[in-house]
């Protein structure tokens, strides 16, 4: 279960989570600023020795309502992004208001507070990562992909991809053919050197 | 024990490694990009069960040096940023190049092909969460901070860090406040 935690923003605070649930004794399956999976589900009881512990940090550990808005958002995010269409654009305030009954600024304004960044950044990240697994996965050019996810122009979603991750799309591109090589050779490729040269730094 | 994986740099490469895991009957293990945290220690046979089905998947596992070699760059990263009290004055990719001995260009093209963002940006994210932290708990200043941190200004911190995070230092004073505020509360 996933457990999201107010003002956890920094690295710090990661570690000072991960610290307190093994000292709870829960095993831990992810961390992500704001949020931490636990493998197993928290007790009752657990549950106050941790929110009091992180209180003492300056940190909140959020209740079920507003974790479970906090998912709803990053899920609905993911989902408006997934199910994109081309030529339609997402209005995601639009769109989260209406899901989630909320105004746009409450939304916004706890969303940044628990993840450290803001809801727009996090809209571009995940429109990024789709971006990567559309170059990856599916054979999109870059044109038909800043159409399809609501970017500018094809420059603008160059400029983002690069800001995000500081590589270019058709880095991915190159990462693609490579990994086609891999499986093509199945298991058979015993020399890591091969097919090293062509990576672009 | 950790384990690197190449070409795994997008969340759906995520899922696809949890799968795999999962279906080898590993559960203990923390997925995050480019690499796996298994908490239990595997056999030979499911390192190799594990190799061929990421290999299916066009993923690769890779061999212990360049694992090293990775583990090693994130090292010197946190350690440069998070640690030492005084960065080096010298150029980033010089410093890491120095110390490991290896040409950065080599250095550059294992970390990017595992990771899926470069050393630069790597450094960046490790940097802006410095950032983060001295603004939430030291008492420095702006201005401090990019001195502490080799900004050529403030404004140059400012900058990389509304990029990387979508919000303002201030923003975050804010915060800190705020969580001044659950503090005394209690």
């Amino acid at each position: 279960m996933k457990l999201y935690v107010r003002y956890m923003v920094s690295l710090r605070c990661k570690l000072i989570v991960k610290e307190e649930l093994t000292k709870l004794k829960l095993p831990i399956v992810d961390t992500e600023l704001g949020a931490v999976e636990i493998r197993d589900n928290i007790t009752p009881d657990q549950r106050e020795l941790l929110a009091n512990k992180l209180l003492t940090f300056g940190m909140e550990l959020l209740d079920d309502t507003r974790s479970s808005l906090i998912k709803k958002i990053e899920l609905e995010i993911i989902n408006l992004i997934n199910h994109a269409e081309p030529s339609v654009q997402i209005d995601f305030s639009d769109a989260l208001t209406q899901k989630l009954g909320y105004q746009p600024e409450l939304i916004s304004s706890t969303f940044a507070e628990v993840k450290g960044i803001s809801l727009k950044q996090f809209i571009i990240i995940q429109k990024i990562e789709r971006a990567k697994e559309l170059l990856l996965y599916d054979d999109m050019n870059t044109l038909d992909i800043s159409s399809l996810l609501g970017f500018h122009s094809r420059e603008d979603l160059v400029y983002q991809f690069k800001k995000i991750t500081g590589l270019t799309p058709s880095f991915f591109k190159v990462l693609k053919q490579k990994r086609r090589g891999v499986i093509k050779v199945n298991g058979k490729n015993t020399d890591p050197a091969i097919g090293e040269k062509k990576i672009i730094g | 024990m950790k384990l690197y994986i190449k070409y795994m740099v997008s969340q759906r490469c995520k899922m696809v490694v949890r799968d795999t895991l999962q279906k080898l009957g590993i559960n203990d293990a923390i997925v995050d990009l480019g690499v796996v945290d298994i908490q239990e220690s595997i056999n030979q046979k499911q390192h190799d069960l594990f190799k061929e089905a990421l290999l299916a998947s066009g993923l690769e596992l890779l061999d212990d040096n360049k694992s090293i070699l990775v583990e090693k760059i994130k090292n010197i990263i946190t350690e440069m940023i998070h640690y030492d009290d005084e960065s080096p004055k010298v150029n980033y990719s010089d410093f890491i190049s120095e110390k490991l001995g290896y040409d950065y260009t080599y250095l550059s093209n294992v970390f990017t092909g595992v990771k899926g963002i470069t050393i630069q940006q790597y450094i960046i994210l490790n940097k802006i969460e410095k950032v983060k932290e001295l603004i939430l708990y030291d008492e420095l200043n702006l201005t401090e901070i990019s001195y502490k941190l080799n900004y050529s200004s403030v404004s140059h911190l400012s900058n990389q860090f509304k990029k990387i995070t979508g919000l303002s230092p201030s923003y975050y004073k804010q915060l800190k406040q705020k969580r001044q505020g659950n503090l005394e509360n209690l």
